[in-house]
């Protein structure tokens, strides 16, 4: 059975996916954990995530998808993979990881230092090998950088996933039973930019999962924002990939940032504009989850409320609607299954839709063994 | 609330003293907060309830309909019984894995299907959390299943009545019911009901079966157990059973039987439900649940008064009489208690209990009702083996016997067949069981030829090579076996024959022995390292065996005749049991051909003529041969050719000659004689003919027939000539006329 697992880390973002056939495909990785601090609820990620794949049988995985640089998507990385462009990432259990995919700006960003740097050594000497690489979109902006090395974007298109297409080498028949779609970055955006704008330029993927020939759709987001939504909408639906954006599991932007929904905040709601408001309540399917990686909703009138950082109160109330609307559940990572002792937890994908478990998770993970006798 | 809930007092939810209960909130407070949400606690006489709501994991799309969140209430009863959850709302869905519940209570959902005794020395809160919570989400994904047996009710709630039935209770009409008297079973044992047809002595509670058999629906749990009879048609009706017009009509019907009317009128009725279960996972039809309801009170006299179609006259004497003006129909008042209901043990429940893929059916008759006789036959009566069993021996039942015999001591000095057909009898009672207290080796009854010329299947277990000879050769349809011990008690033998009766006991016993002769491990089969444990009755137990021993060799040989018997092929198998409990099991290649030559027949193993093909190959291009061996019946005129001895070193092998050797083919003769317990014994010559010659005799081979003739004659038998060519064999027999 598929199942994604989301880790409690504050306002970060790390999504685990298990296939049908145990590969491991992870979406981010931000250890946020201050182990100085006791009171810290977040989790230890390095422990989940060695616990989830031991689970799975792996050692390694399939996928680690950086949908950009920022910290809170990449913290820790460095300490835990296994890297291939340099021995200093090459100490004794350190998970390996078949293939890396980010976005074209993981590969041109300048000024990078710490994880952002050594992930973008490592996208970089991937990409050189021509091999272990998918690089989301915009390839104008790899050009310079391949013929800097002698290549030319010809020689390593096979690296290269365009938006508005599916990831090769999965398939919802085959034995992941899964196909990913890219919808951002956006290849065809050429906006002359001095800077590199990470969020817009953040990998926003739509996976298929395929169960008993049942299809269960999640669209998992980064930190996009409303306006770079709104041309997601518009580009599906002018190529009439319409359900690529229909959704049973959301992952969502920005940590339940408002900003992500509408341009106003509002005041006890924040108001959608025309084509997020069609993501948001045409798209979503009954029964559907939407899943919050964030600190705790704030409470009204509580400091945090104040906050401009997200999560935001009034982007909460529009999305726990949504879910009330169509049967569905909210879930913030960091209130579940309480917001005293976060812990990590799963959506698992059945043949009757998405569904929230908290069976691995926390001491609910009790083994029973039952003796079966006959006599 | 639920109603049965707000009954109870609200207690604070820190007072509870159930152990299981007090920990249960601690361990939602201290670690499942996220997955149960604790709302009150509530007390009563005797248990306690802890009200709360449960995540239910349930996914987008839920096979029943389960809520995400559903309230549920746990039941902490006294400390022998196990908590009971309970689902509160009102229009909760019929799913597998429920209890039955009495009227007015909530459902009830099984968490565990443990016996409790079993579980509760490790049971713990946490435990209790992960199976309510692993209910839910099974419930709403479609998992739930093995669900042909629910969960046994809550005892202290239900009734607790149990009846025993036989088959017969289902074969009644509505003009004609099946009458039948309970008898409580033991003191102490007061609700368990065995129901026997009438014997006229005893006297029991008379009941009159009303037996229905409803669709096939998917398992579900049952609605709340009915209270009522009232109760009990409301459930029926939807299910196109209408109680009330089917009582109306019956108990006219019973009125105008004079002969039955006052026995029926003052019988209890006992409403009989077979209902088959359909596997939810499966949707194959997996189970029949069979519930049967009594009323507390009235027999079906006053139901009719109830029914408003009878009135009650003044004294006992009167009776009922019937109304012309029907009055209301007022079955709210008749409470009925609902009993769970075993079928009582018979043909058909010991084949489907035992799972025997193919039950054997018809008739059989056991010969010899010793140790592996009586063993093996109950086993196979428990497994439903046979409608029709004889047994025929006229042995008596001795204290010796009862080391490794199924009989008791209550039984000693009985005729065997008498006693060990009460106890088949008694185990499995609707089978026919016949005994014939007579030697088979004595000039039988006609009984017993009746018996033998009526059976399907004739089991030898006699432990006699003569009974499984004259067994061989008896005129009877039937298909034959013969099982027995070797005689230190170390191995079990059976003897099948194919369905055809091409390859009968005798030929068997031949393959037998060939198999002793050439598996290496089978050389101290029939013989004791030290002394040599026959006497004349080669099969007969003559060391001191445990009754262990005989039971573990029985059930194996049980086991192989119920496999053998239902494949039409002949059997040979020999289990050998090692003083460490292991098993080493032989089967032997059944297959040859019968010669005849003169008014003789010579049957040939395929083994050993297959060998002897192989030696002539192996030393081509010279000719070989050497004895044969085998076992002859003068009298019979039949000669089972068993094993061939290598030729010995003083033989000389020659492409147009073979001359015979002598060295040490005694010694060699002796050994495999001893080997077989004097079964087998030397009783001709074989060799091969070179290459391009057929098997037609030589002149020499002539005057070497010639010669073995008049040798064997001393011992009045045949000399045996096995000639093997380079395309075909042949027998040649000689015997010299008159002397």
């Amino acid at each position: 059975m598929t199942r994604l697992t989301f880790f409690p880390l504050g306002n970060a973002d790390t999504t685990l996916i298990r296939l049908a056939d145990n590969q491991l495909v992870l979406l981010d990785y931000a250890d946020m954990r201050d182990p100085s601090d006791q009171f810290d609820g977040r989790c230890d990620l390095p422990a989940a995530l060695r616990k989830e794949m031991s689970e799975a049988g792996k050692l390694d995985f399939a996928v680690v998808c950086f949908t950009h640089l920022d910290n809170d998507h990449i913290c820790g990385a460095s300490d835990f993979f296994w890297l291939q462009h340099s021995q200093l990432y090459q100490g004794k259990g350190r998970p390996k990881i078949d293939e890396l995919w980010v976005p074209a700006g993981a590969i041109t960003e300048t000024n990078l230092t710490g994880n952002a740097a050594a992930i973008r050594r490592e996208a970089r000497y991937r990409l050189l090998q021509g091999s272990g690489i998918k690089v989301f979109s915009r390839p104008e902006l790899l050009v310079s950088f391949l013929a800097a090395n002698g290549l030319t974007l010809e020689s390593r298109k096979h690296c290269i996933v365009d938006a508005g297409t599916l990831v090769p080498g999965f398939s919802t028949q085959g034995s992941a039973k899964a196909e990913f779609f890219v919808h951002c970055p956006f290849a065809w955006r050429t906006d002359e930019r001095g800077l590199e704008d990470r969020n817009k330029d953040s990998v926003v993927l739509h996976v298929t999962f395929n169960e008993d020939g049942v299809e269960t759709k999640a669209l998992l987001g980064s930190d996009v924002e409303y306006g770079t939504l709104c041309e997601i909408v518009k580009t599906s639906k002018k190529h009439g990939n319409e359900h690529r954006l229909e959704w049973d599991v959301l992952k969502l932007f920005h940590h339940c940032s408002y900003k992500s929904i509408g341009p106003e905040i509002g005041e006890d709601e924040t108001e959608s504009v025309e084509e997020t408001k069609w993501l948001f309540e045409d798209q979503s399917r009954d029964g559907c989850i939407i899943v919050s990686p964030s600190k705790p909703i704030p409470r009204l009138g509580s400091a945090e409320d104040d906050d401009v950082q997200p999560p935001h109160r009034q982007a909460a109330n529009h999305h726990k609607r949504i879910v009330r609307e169509r049967g569905g559940e909210f879930k913030v990572t960091m209130e579940t299954p309480d917001h005293i002792r976060p812990k990590p937890f799963r959506v698992d994908i059945t043949p009757y839709g998405a569904s929230i478990s908290f069976i691995s998770s926390g001491s609910t993970n009790q083994a029973i063994s039952t003796p079966v006798r006959g006599g | 609330m639920h109603p049965w809930i707000d009954a109870h007092a609200i207690v604070d939810l820190g007072s509870l003293t159930h152990s299981l209960a007090a920990s249960f909130v601690d361990y939602v407070n201290d670690s499942a907060g996220g997955v149960y949400q604790l709302l009150e606690a509530r007390s009563s006489n005797g248990f306690e309830l802890i009200v709360g709501v449960i995540q239910t994991e349930r996914p987008q799309r839920p096979v029943t309909d389960i809520k995400r969140e559903e309230t549920i209430a746990i039941l902490f009863f006294h400390e022998d019984f196990p908590p009971l959850v309970l689902a509160l709302r009102d229009d909760f869905p019929d799913t597998p894995h429920q209890s039955r519940m009495p009227m007015g209570m909530p459902f009830g959902i099984c968490v565990d299907d443990r016996p409790w005794a079993e579980a509760k020395t490790t049971y713990t809160a946490a435990e209790l959390g992960y199976r309510t919570l692993q209910w839910f989400r099974k419930a709403s994904r479609g998992e739930l299943h093995d669900a042909a047996q629910p969960l046994e009710p809550f005892f202290s709630l239900q009734s607790g009545y149990e009846l025993i039935m036989p088959r017969s209770a289902w074969s009644g009409t509505a003009d004609e019911p099946v009458e039948l008297s309970g008898y409580p079973a033991h003191a102490g044992r007061e609700k368990i009901l065995t129901l026997l047809p009438p014997d006229g002595k005893r006297q029991g509670l008379a009941i009159t079966v009303l037996a229905y058999d409803l669709a096939a629906e998917t398992m579900s749990r049952m609605r709340q157990s009915p209270r009522t009879l009232a109760d009990l048609a409301a459930e029926l009706l939807p299910r196109g059973v209408d109680l009330v017009e089917d009582l109306k009509k019956r108990i006219n019907g019973w009125y105008s039987d004079d002969q039955r009317r006052d026995a029926i009128f003052r019988s209890r009725p006992c409403v009989l439900l077979r209902m088959p279960l359909i596997n939810p996972v499966t949707g194959k039809v997996e189970g029949v649940d069979v519930v049967g309801f009594i009323p507390a009170e009235q027999m079906i006299g006053d139901i009719g008064v109830c029914l408003g179609t009878f009135i009650k006259g003044e004294d006992e004497a009167t009776g009922y009489h019937p109304r012309f003006v029907h009055g209301e129909v007022k079955l709210a008042d008749c409470e009925v208690v609902g009993c769970l209901v075993h079928s009582a043990f018979d043909t058909i429940l010991a084949r489907l209990v035992s799972g025997r893929a193919t039950a054997l059916t018809g008739k059989v008759l056991v010969i010899g009702a010793g140790a592996i006789g009586s063993s093996v036959a109950e086993s196979l009566v428990r497994e439903g083996a046979f409608d029709e069993w004889t047994v025929l021996d006229d042995d008596t039942l001795l204290p010796h016997n009862l080391a490794r015999h199924t009989l008791t001591s209550a039984q000693v000095s009985s005729p065997k067949v008498d006693a060990l057909g009460r106890r088949l009898k008694s185990i499995r009672p609707d089978m026919i069981v016949n005994g014939c207290d007579e030697n088979f080796l004595s000039k039988m009854s006609e009984a017993a030829t009746v018996e033998i010329n009526s059976a399907n299947v004739i089991i030898d277990a006699s432990a006699s090579v003569a009974v499984a000879r004259r067994l061989s050769d008896l005129q009877s349809p039937a298909r034959r076996s013969s099982i027995f011990f070797n005689p230190t008690g170390t191995a079990a033998v059976m003897l099948v024959e194919d369905s055809e009766r091409r390859f009968d006991l005798r030929f068997l016993e031949a393959i037998y022995h060939r198999t002793i002769q050439t598996e290496p491990a089978l050389a101290e089969h029939l013989v004791d390292g030290k002394t040599i444990r026959y006497t004349g009755a080669c099969r007969m137990l003559t060391s001191r065996i445990p009754a262990s021993r005989v039971q573990v060799l029985s059930g194996l040989v049980a086991g192989g005749l119920s496999s053998a018997l239902a494949d039409p092929h002949a059997t040979v198998k020999i289990w050998t049991l090692d003083a460490e409990g292991s098993v080493t099991t032989i089967t032997s290649a059944v297959d040859g051909t019968i010669d005849h030559a003169l008014d003789w027949t010579v049957r040939m193993p395929g083994s050993l003529s297959r060998e002897l093909v192989d030696i002539r190959s192996s030393r081509l291009p010279n000719e070989t041969g050497g004895a044969l061996l085998g076992i002859v019946d003068a009298a019979a005129k039949r000669i089972d050719l068993v094993a061939a001895l290598p030729a010995p070193n003083d033989s000389k092998e020659a492409p147009t000659e073979f001359i015979r050797g002598t060295v040490g083919l005694r010694q060699v003769v002796e050994k495999a004689v001893e080997r077989s317990a004097s079964q087998v014994r030397y009783v001709g010559e074989w060799h091969s003919h070179p290459r391009g010659s057929s098997s037609q005799p030589s002149g020499i081979d002539m005057q070497q027939l010639a010669w073995l003739s008049t040798t064997m004659a001393a011992d009045g038998m045949p000399g045996v000539m096995f000639i093997v060519g380079e395309n075909d064999a042949r027998h040649l027999i000689g015997t010299i006329e008159n002397g």
